[in-house]
């Protein structure tokens, strides 16, 4: 059985900086993994190569088997880090687009939680807080049954209870065969939901490890460990 | 999966297309019934003459407006669709970028042919209303005007048939597609700049726009549609336009086709959405 | 979080823990069905698969079972359950003896202050 992720010396340069260094990476089916590092550690860069919206300058990113293409984005689910619904149409409109684009998306599912949350699905976008319209997206993205999902910081600037409901509307949506890889440097906040953590630093990888056998070797939470590791 | 690109192109920006086509439409209807009625100006107050000239131009500007609206419209929606935040939705659709780019190219290229069409309707059907209001006053056979104007415009342009008439509406649409898709490659070419996009594709339009322009007039001073005007052969008006005609069809088309396969190149080998 | 877990230990340890706690206090009954894992996840704000992990663990152990449409209950073996609590209270008890020890108590002097205690 193949890796869900298969990620071999990628390397993403840009005129004067690397955001990525010989990068690889294997990552199974069936884990919710932590991206952990400091601002500007590569994370977002990584996250978006994975869904082809950066090119690499060299290496191999194969997802589910294949290099990155229409087969992947397939498969992919992506919860960028900021607003990216055209403003102009309504939630319905979107949901729509989806169940056209997607094989995988089921609008019972989006309909529900949008209930829950007392949205209203024929808003306009651009009408909603920048709260609610977050919801709307991870709602989108997780509605879906899809093999891997991405989610870029979704737990960024939000309030507390905002933070339960997006950790729970993950857990819950969870399908056991899916991976799941969460970017955030909020650590404390999502540590006891992840298997796996990927610390990066400077575009390489500094650790790939268990959060248990982190806590387990260590005697200290990621989080601690993660403030240990980028102490500055 | 072009099919379903084309629908949800076409949900997401009908409305703002429709709405402008139909208000030049109708100021076009609203003019036509007025110059149908237009009275002697010799004969009203001079406050109401100086209206009547305001309706004129503020219809004018309104004829201009639509076709620039129409036009940013189509140039910031492809922008914006691709290349800002929304980009992150566009380009993780399961497509390719081929699909992505030739959905926008195929819509925003309707969207001006009817803006266009819209345009020459609405101008029409002025013409129709101060027509009728002359014929009023000077009844003529309307069959014979247009007999006239068949053979002024064989006369002027060599439209002559079905062959040149074809010529006519495919350089017509040839440069309606050559227009928003040199937008659409400066747009492309932008990216490719670490920073400044948006600078960089308003300098890259510029300079499309000025080396086109020169292998223009190069190609047709090579192919002889310029002969006329040095006056180096004794060419018919007819034969001027259908030469130069056909010689922009054709580097207008080539042209098109290579910005279109540019543009797909660019955003499929050196996307970097920031 | 509704689950109250320390940060520095291994939270599959932790839930465990947590789920015989509830198991010889009471709060799932022997003989009564379990909630889904992805529900209990959710209520405990953990990693679905370290849950199950944890479930397959309390299984093997026999402290529930499996059936294969039903869901998950809790054994019906109270002397099981029993033989838990008092495994897990010896082990709360050999854990306070030994901070006693350390304050240096002898075994008559704890026994007066837990009686006292008690009294209270």
């Amino acid at each position: 059985m193949s890796n869900l992720i298969d990620i071999k010396g990628l390397t993403k340069s840009y005129e004067t900086t690397t955001a990525l260094f010989n990068v690889n990476l294997d990552i199974e089916g069936g884990h919710i993994v932590g991206l952990l590092g400091p601002n500007g550690s590569g994370k977002t860069t990584l996250i978006k190569i994975l869904c082809g919206l950066l090119h690499p300058s060299s290496g191999t990113v194969l997802v589910d088997g294949n290099p990155i293409g229409v087969a992947t984005k397939r498969v992919i689910s992506y919860l960028p880090d900021s607003t990216y619904l055209d403003g102009n149409q309504t939630i319905r409109d979107t949901i729509n687009l989806f169940i056209d684009f997607y094989e995988d998306f089921d609008p019972n599912r989006a309909y529900d939680m949008l209930q829950k949350l007392n949205i209203n699905p024929d808003a306009r976008l651009k009408t909603l807080s920048k709260g609610t319209k977050e919801k709307v997206q991870l709602i989108l993205v997780m509605s879906r049954r899809a093999k891997l999902y991405i989610l870029d910081e979704p737990i960024a600037g939000v309030d507390p209870a905002a933070r339960d409901y997006i950790l729970n509307t993950i857990i819950s949506n969870y399908d056991p065969e899916a991976t799941i890889i969460i970017s955030t440097h909020l650590i404390a906040d999502v540590e006891s939901v992840l298997d796996d953590v990927i610390f990066l630093q400077y575009g390489q990888i500094a650790l790939h490890a268990s959060v248990d056998d982190i806590r387990a070797k260590e005697g200290k939470s990621v989080d601690a460990l993660f403030r240990e590791v980028y102490k500055c | 999966m072009l099919g379903k690109l084309l629908k949800h192109e076409i949900i997401a920006t009908w409305k703002i297309f429709v709405l402008l086509d139909v208000i030049t439409i109708l100021a076009g209807g609203v003019v036509g019934i007025f110059g149908y009625n237009f009275p002697d100006l010799d004969r009203v107050p001079e406050p109401l003459a100086v209206l009547l000239g305001l309706g004129f131009a503020g219809y004018f500007v309104l004829l201009v407006a639509s076709g620039l609206l129409t036009l940013v419209f189509i140039v910031v929606r492809y922008y914006r669709n691709l290349y800002t935040a929304q980009g992150y939705l566009t380009f993780t659709l399961p497509a390719t970028t081929t699909e992505i780019l030739s959905s926008k190219i195929i819509v925003s290229f309707v969207a001006e042919l009817l803006n266009f069409l819209s345009i020459g309707l609405s101008v029409g059907l002025v013409g129709l209303g101060f027509a009728a209001l002359g014929m009023k006053e000077y009844p003529v056979d309307t069959i014979q005007v247009l007999e006239g104007f068949r053979e002024l415009w064989f006369e002027i342009f060599g439209i002559d048939g079905i062959g040149t008439t074809c010529l006519y509406i495919a350089f017509m649409l040839i440069s309606i597609l050559y227009r928003i898709i040199i937008f659409f490659f400066a747009i492309s070419l932008g990216q490719l700049w670490q920073q400044h996009k948006v600078l960089g594709s308003v300098i890259f339009y510029f300079v499309i726009n000025a080396v086109l322009s020169v292998v223009h007039t190069l190609l047709n001073i090579g192919s002889g549609s310029f002969s006329l005007l040095f006056m180096t052969t004794y060419d018919t008006s007819s034969q001027f336009f259908e030469r130069m005609v056909t010689t922009n069809t054709i580097i207008s088309l080539i042209a098109v086709i290579g910005m279109y396969i540019g543009s797909i190149l660019i955003t499929d080998r050196k996307l970097n959405l920031d | 979080m509704s689950w109250d877990l320390d940060s520095d230990r291994p939270i599959f340890a932790q839930i465990v823990e947590h789920l015989q706690y509830d198991i010889i206090s009471g709060v799932y009954q022997p003989g009564q069905k379990l909630p889904s894992v992805r529900d209990l996840a959710a209520m405990a704000s953990v990693n679905p698969n370290t849950m199950q992990r944890a479930l397959s663990e309390l299984e093997r152990d026999g402290y529930m079972h499996s059936e294969r449409t039903a869901g998950r209950f809790i054994t019906e073996d109270t002397n099981m359950i029993q033989e838990l609590k008092t495994q897990l209270a010896t082990a709360q008890i050999q854990e306070f003896l030994e901070s006693m020890k350390k304050m240096g108590l002898t075994k008559e002097e704890i026994l007066n202050l837990v009686e006292k205690s008690l009294k209270e």
